[in-house]
């Protein structure tokens, strides 16, 4: 599991571009894409067929996140090709994809801290056992209330 | 995350940006990657704040060494990016953070075990018990930087 990751809660996304423009404003060109309205985030993959399939070694992990280095970038766009959520291009000759901000002087990521809407989540994996938690619960309660019913029904 | 995030006090959280919950190891993330992080220490932090004691950030005392409104005034002037708050009273808190929230540009974060809406990012509720875990994971995870 990634140390971090970026999510979207498309039912939330009011489609308004504010992620898209602030990531434009901090990184010179816009790293997230969009799909039907929705942005798309790089998924930050552990094993990054980004990484691996790379011919001079241009993505190294800063943080366990895959981050491109701009000198090194041949821009072959092979990464393009690899990639199984289309979240990395070439545009000028680099290779450009979501790196959480890890590269600029942020504290967290800016399309988090644009979304007014809330849809955009920055989560681990702590954060997930949380958001678990209570769903087993949940599991649990009904499934002892539908044993307490069909022992009552018995 | 069913009620991580509502605020002890109803009213408080009536504005749209309200703050974003993160786990101890996103806040580790972030005191990482900020260029100067101070840690604010209020009074009534009890067991927490003995983990938090010895860091190697900067800390300031509020009351003892600051008033809280003075503190925000000199947070706006110094270049502190990262602002982390503990053991403050809630409501007096809240509108600090509303202030900061609005008139800065510093990153705020709160480290009590409630969750503060009008911080950037803040704890969610937790039980004592797991809040000083929660300290104490955050301790933990700084020293292994």
């Amino acid at each position: 599991m990634n140390p971090k990751i970026v999510v979207i809660d498309p039912t939330k996304c009011s489609k308004c571009n504010d992620c898209i423009v602030k990531c434009e404003e901090t990184h010179g060109v816009a790293r997230i894409k969009k799909a039907e309205g929705v942005p798309i985030f790089c998924m930050q993959c552990e094993n990054a067929p980004c990484m691996k399939i790379c011919p001079v070694d241009a993505i190294y992990l800063k943080d366990n996140i895959p981050v491109v280095d701009r000198e090194r970038c041949i821009g072959c766009s092979m990464c393009e090709i690899a990639c199984p959520i289309g979240a990395i291009f070439t545009r000028d000759k680099v290779a450009h994809k979501c790196t959480l901000c890890l590269d600029v002087d942020r504290i967290t990521p800016a399309c988090v801290e644009a979304c007014g809407d809330k849809a955009l989540k920055l989560i681990c994996d702590e954060c997930l056992e949380a958001i678990k938690e209570p769903r087993r619960k949940r599991l649990i309660k009904i499934l002892s209330e539908g044993i307490k019913e069909i022992l009552h029904e018995g | 995350m069913l009620g991580r995030n509502i605020p002890y006090q109803p009213t408080a959280g009536t504005n749209l940006h309200h703050a974003e919950v993160v786990s101890t190891k996103i806040a580790v993330s972030m005191v990482k990657r900020s260029r100067r992080p101070l840690l604010v220490i209020g009074e009534y932090g009890g067991e927490a704040v003995r983990y938090l004691e010895d860091l190697s950030i900067e800390k300031i005392y509020t009351p003892r060494e600051m008033n809280l409104l003075d503190l925000i005034k000199m947070v706006k002037r110094e270049d502190y990016d990262l602002v982390m708050f503990i053991g403050i009273t809630y409501y007096y808190l809240n509108q600090a953070l509303a202030h900061m929230k609005h008139f800065s540009d510093t990153v705020t974060l709160t480290l009590d075990g409630k969750y503060i809406p009008n911080a950037h990012y803040s704890f969610p509720n937790m039980e004592e018990g797991e809040h000083i875990e929660a300290i104490k994971r955050f301790r933990m995870l700084l020293e292994n930087l």
